[in-house]
């Protein structure tokens, strides 16, 4: 309503002439319009922050950006603050000094009106993390409850699309391939925005040394517990470790990882038609 | 040989499981609304496509006739209402596929990936175009050229995108082919695709047909103020041809699209419903026939009751397409719900054994400082080790640091600060460890040797 609102007086003052009466009429109402809603808008905001289960309040700091945000944790409130301010300050003037307002004026509360809007939603998205529906089914799309499964047997083995399903000494890259892209590829690229070869290396100090696997594996079964936003690593050991082999192999090779819009799908011979058939033969 | 063929083919079938949960509506219930909000959604779609056609079409031909320009404005003013009405009607069929064929539906996106997700900024591009060909009339009136373009520019993404869409809803039937398919454009290729595809264009052509019928007709319709020399009763012509065209070219379409549908969902019960849609269909034609050949006061006479036949025949139509579905997927959701009961089986039985191997560990008794040692080995030891430096400082320099401060080295666990330049930022623990855990855990630190 509040961005409706400024929007709609930028509009204003941008198509009718200045110190018109349907101006200065337009005007009035847009700012009584802003009056109304600032404040339902900032009580809006206040409650939404207050009733976010705490465990998710942990997790504003990276929902602002990145973990190394969380002394900026307050950011939220002021961002909030500007756009409501601005746009009260506008509303005020819209009334008692109509003519001020030109659209140099009001394009500023615009823009921290849709800050505040898109910060808001930003927030929103990442304080579900680590799940995309709530205690049920984690960022990575596996459920919180086949967990237990995962972790006995490995996630390859149970696995629809894998060209690995039984993790030897020589096949730990291509292993490692296939449980990136089951356990981390809705969130991490091999190589793009936010890539997980990034992300390893900024953790170890952001030098772009080699990457150590047996520390990589070893992060990786705990690394819930610190980076409350990750899923827990959903695989076995041998997994973790095949896993940190092909980060290791992606950092030094470069090898790019390609979507299955491009490369299709293997499936996981434990997984087909026919293994099912003979099995409940 | 053909034994060999067959299980061949079993082994290229994946069978994911499914989310085990319940429809959040009974089943029926969601296939009417997906076969009814879709058919919703497709007239106007129809209307979008075949009104663009038309309005190119009428533009072009009012390069030397003026009175066809003025036709093409006329039609041009309904394609951005139908198109907002054809993307709001789209929501509904797309949850309710969602809903109903999740693994099939999502399994045919992610193999489309970017053509599917091009559907957006292409989409976006195409209605942002029909706004500015319908607003730009009067000011390019002198440079027709380009404002034909942008119109044929929209057209040419508006024919692309429902191959877009046929080739996903096609490509989600046969999940013996996915592991064949690499990307949309050999999704493409699957039989089937280009003769739904014509179909589709013929029918957007069909409709679109009767709609200039009835909008020509509307009595609040100023017509004789916007075309000088065109009468309602020409137009209304016009309209009923192009209806009775399509539909003709529908019916030697139809056979194909029928023949070429892989035969694993062709049962009579499909053969059937199609059978009687068309059958529908011929009285309606007949009378628009007889409309064309008859005059001024008669071309009217059976309008209604050919709309009421063709909605028919179109509901029979999409019954059948759902009927093919069904039919297509039956066997495969049968053995999807095997994989997911038998996932479910080996669910429980490994929820017991984690269920005993932890009793065991609390059973056994641990003293203080192995307590502590556990919660670090959970929360720390990611990042932490006992010598050197991992991601954060080694623990004995934390031992060295805090010796006899118990209180700071918790105050630093809960909300750490940031003292060293070259180290990343520790995250807080306050919401993870409980005051006991804390006090394990520091007396591990303080005493570590």
């Amino acid at each position: 309503m509040l961005v409706a609102g400024i929007f709609g007086m930028f509009l204003i003052t941008i198509f009718t002439k200045s110190g018109s009466e349907l101006r200065l009429n337009a005007v009035k109402y847009a700012s009584k319009w802003l009056l109304l809603w600032a404040p339902i808008s900032m009580m809006g905001a206040f409650i939404y922050y207050k009733a976010m289960p705490d465990a998710m309040t942990a997790n504003m700091s990276t929902a602002v950006g990145t973990i190394s945000f969380s002394q900026y944790y307050d950011l939220l409130k002021y961002f909030v603050g500007a756009g409501v301010g601005f746009t009260l300050i506008v509303g005020i003037l819209g009334i008692y000094k109509t003519k001020v307002l030109k659209p140099y004026i009001v394009i500023v509360p615009v823009i921290t009106a849709i800050a505040y809007l898109g910060f808001f939603e930003r927030v929103r998205e990442f304080i579900r993390k680590p799940y995309v529906i709530g205690q049920y089914m984690y960022s990575n799309l596996l459920l919180e409850d086949d967990y237990v499964v995962y972790k006995q047997d490995g996630v390859l083995k149970h696995a629809t699309y894998t060209t690995v399903n039984e993790i030897t000494e020589d096949n730990k890259v291509e292993a490692g391939k296939n449980v990136f892209v089951i356990a981390c590829s809705r969130c991490h690229t091999s190589q793009g925005v936010n890539s997980v070869v990034y992300v390893f290396d900024r953790m170890y100090g952001g030098n772009g040394k080699p990457l150590d696997i047996a520390s990589m594996a070893a992060y990786m079964p705990n690394m819930h517990s610190g980076r409350t936003f990750m899923p827990e690593f959903p695989g076995n050991e041998k997994e973790a470790e095949a896993l940190a082999t092909y980060i290791k192999y992606l950092q030094q090779t470069g090898d790019v990882l390609e979507g299955v819009q491009e490369e299709g799908i293997s499936i996981n011979p434990n997984n087909t038609a026919a293994a099912l058939i003979n099995k409940n033969k | 040989m053909i034994h060999n063929l067959l299980i061949a083919l079993q082994n290229v079938t994946p069978v994911p499981k499914d989310i085990p949960l319940p429809l959040p509506l009974s089943e029926w219930l969601l296939v009417v609304l997906l076969v009814v909000s879709f058919l919703v959604h497709l007239l106007f779609v129809n209307l979008m496509v075949g009104g663009s056609l038309l309005t190119l079409w009428s533009q072009i031909k009012g390069l030397k006739n003026k009175e066809y320009d003025i036709l093409a404005h006329e039609i041009a003013a309904t394609i951005t209402v139908n198109k907002s009405i054809a993307v709001v009607m789209g929501i509904a069929p797309l949850l309710s596929i969602n809903v109903l064929y999740t693994i099939y539906f999502y399994s045919a996106n992610a193999l489309t990936g970017l053509m599917w997700l091009a559907v957006i900024p292409l989409v976006t591009v195409a209605f942002l175009l029909t706004y500015l060909h319908k607003y730009t009339w009067e000011t390019l009136e002198n440079h027709k050229a380009i404002h034909i373009s942008i119109l044929a520019v929209a057209v040419a993404i508006f024919l692309f995108i429902p191959l877009i869409f046929l080739t996903n809803i096609n490509l989600m039937l046969f999940p013996e082919k996915w592991s064949l398919v690499k990307g949309f454009f050999s999704a493409l290729t699957l039989p089937n695709v280009f003769p739904r595809y014509l179909h589709f264009i013929f029918a957007s052509l069909s409709i679109t047909g009767l709609f200039l019928h009835w909008y020509m007709g509307r009595k609040n319709y100023p017509f004789e103020t916007i075309f000088p020399t065109f009468t309602r009763y020409e137009l209304k012509k016009k309209g009923y041809s192009l209806a009775l065209v399509g539909s003709v070219i529908q019916f030697l379409i139809g056979p194909i699209v029928l023949l070429t549908l892989p035969s694993k969902g062709l049962g009579w019960n499909l053969v059937f419903v199609i059978l009687i849609g068309a059958s529908i269909a011929l009285p309606a034609m007949w009378m628009m026939w007889k409309g064309i050949k008859g005059d001024e006061t008669t071309i009217d006479k059976d309008f209604k009751k050919v709309l009421i036949l063709m909605t028919i025949t179109v509901v029979f139509m999409g019954s059948g397409r759902q009927i093919y579905r069904s039919n297509a997927l039956e066997k495969h959701r049968e053995l999807v719900r095997l994989k997911t009961n038998e996932f479910q089986e080996i669910k429980k039985i490994a929820i017991a054994k984690s269920k005993e191997a932890k009793a065991n560990e609390s059973s056994a008794n641990l003293s203080g400082a192995d307590k502590g040692k556990a919660v670090f080995n959970q929360f720390c030891a990611a990042c932490h080790k006992p010598d050197v430096k991992l991601v954060g400082p080694p623990v004995k320099e934390m031992a060295t640091i805090y010796k006899g401060n118990k209180g700071d080295l918790q105050k630093w666990i809960k909300n750490p600060g940031k003292k060293r330049p070259d180290y990343p930022q520790m995250p807080g623990f306050e919401s993870q460890l409980s005051q006991e855990q804390l006090d394990q855990l520091s007396k591990y630190i303080l005493t570590i040797k």
